[in-house]
C-alpha cells in the first residue's frame, strides 16, 4: 500500500467511526398515548314540584293541577337510550301524578304518562348528545271518589336505560 | 513528519475526535422521553346535561440536550395519525430551566406544532415534566382503549 492509498483509508476508517458515534443519540422521541371513552348516561332533575288541588266545577271531577318548574338534563355516548321513570308506592286511590318529559334533540316524548311502582318509558331515541334545561310538566289529578287526601309526597325515580 | 506517520497520526486524530463526540448521550443534539408509554387517559364521567368530563394524566419526563451550532432551539409535537373525531389529545411540556418557553397546553394533531422554544444549547436538561389531558364530546361515542403515538421532535 503506498502513502496516498494509506492515508485515504485512515481517514475512511475514522470518519465511518464518528459517524457510528454521531448516530447514538436521536432528535426525535416517540411516546405511545392509551385512550378510551366508557360509556356514560347521565340524568339530572331539578325542583320539587308542589301540586295542590283545591277546585272543581261543578258536575266534573276535581280540576286536575299543572306544574312545569322542574326541568332535567341528560348527557349520554350511546345510542337509543330512554328514560323511565316510576314511584316507590302506588299513590292513594282516585288519586294520579303524571309527568311529560320534553325531548331533547333527535328524541322522542311518549307526552304526559301515568306514574306508577311499574317503570314507564318517557323518552325514547336518545343518541349522542348533551343537552340541559329540558322542560318537566307534573300533571296530579283526582277524582271525586277520592275525597280529601292529606298532604303526601312521591319520590319520582327516573331511569337512563338501553344505549347502545 | 514522515509520510509513513501521517496515517498514524491522523487516525489518531479522528479517534479522538469520535470518541469526544460520542461521550454520552450529550454527544448529539438529543430528545428522549421516559416512559414509552403513558396513560391510559380513560373518560368515564359527565354532569347530565355537560360533556364528558375530561381527564388528565403526567406523561411522564423528557431529557433534551442541544449540541452548540447545531440548528434546534425548539420541540415540536404531532400525531402519527389523526384521533377519533370528537377528541382531543392536548399535550403540556414544562419549561426547561433557563430561558426556554412552554407553549403551554397544546391539541395534538398530525402537524408538528411548537411545544417549547428558545431552548438554550449546550446544556442537558433533564426529567422535564410531560402532561396530557384528552377530552370527548358525547358524540364521539365508547372509543375502546387504543394507543396514540406523539412524536416529540427537536427543530430549529
Amino acid at each position: 500500500m503506498n502513502t496516498r492509498i494509506a492515508r485515504r483509508s485512515a481517514l475512511t476508517l475514522a470518519l465511518g467511526i464518528i459517524s457510528l458515534a454521531g448516530s447514538a443519540s436521536a432528535q426525535t422521541a416517540t411516546q405511545s398515548v392509551t385512550i378510551a371513552v366508557n360509556p356514560i348516561n347521565q340524568i339530572a332533575f331539578t325542583g320539587s314540584p308542589s301540586l295542590t288541588i283545591t277546585t272543581a266545577a261543578a258536575g266534573s271531577n276535581p280540576t286536575s293541577v299543572n306544574d312545569a318548574s322542574a326541568t332535567w338534563a341528560v348527557t349520554t355516548n350511546q345510542t337509543g337510550a330512554k328514560i323511565t321513570a316510576s314511584i316507590a308506592s302506588a299513590l292513594p286511590a282516585g288519586v294520579t301524578l303524571s309527568v311529560d318529559l320534553a325531548a331533547p334533540a333527535g328524541g322522542s316524548s311518549a307526552g304526559s304518562q301515568p306514574l306508577g311502582v311499574t317503570a314507564v318509558d318517557l323518552v325514547t331515541g336518545i343518541t349522542k348528545l348533551a343537552q340541559g334545561g329540558l322542560g318537566v310538566t307534573y300533571t296530579l289529578g283526582a277524582t271525586a271518589a277520592a275525597g280529601v287526601v292529606a298532604s303526601t309526597s312521591r319520590v319520582v325515580t327516573y331511569t337512563i336505560t338501553g344505549g347502545t | 513528519m514522515s509520510a509513513r506517520a501521517l496515517p498514524v497520526f491522523g487516525i489518531t486524530l479522528l479517534l479522538a475526535i469520535a470518541s469526544s463526540s460520542g461521550a454520552g448521550a450529550q454527544a448529539n443534539s438529543s430528545i428522549t422521553v421516559n416512559p414509552a408509554m403513558a396513560g391510559p387517559l380513560t373518560i368515564s364521567t359527565a354532569v347530565a346535561g355537560q360533556e364528558p368530563a375530561g381527564v388528565g394524566a403526567s406523561g411522564g419526563t423528557y431529557t433534551v440536550f442541544i449540541k452548540k451550532n447545531q440548528p434546534y432551539s425548539s420541540i415540536t409535537a404531532r400525531l402519527s395519525a389523526p384521533l377519533p373525531a370528537g377528541t382531543t389529545l392536548t399535550i403540556t411540556l414544562a419549561s426547561p430551566t433557563g430561558s426556554a418557553v412552554s407553549a403551554g397546553p397544546v391539541n395534538l394533531t398530525t402537524s408538528a406544532q411548537t411545544v417549547v422554544s428558545s431552548i438554550p444549547s449546550n446544556v442537558t436538561y433533564s426529567n422535564v415534566a410531560i402532561n396530557y389531558s384528552f377530552t370527548a364530546t358525547s358524540a364521539a361515542g365508547v372509543l375502546a382503549l387504543q394507543s396514540a403515538t406523539v412524536t416529540l421532535a427537536l427543530a430549529p
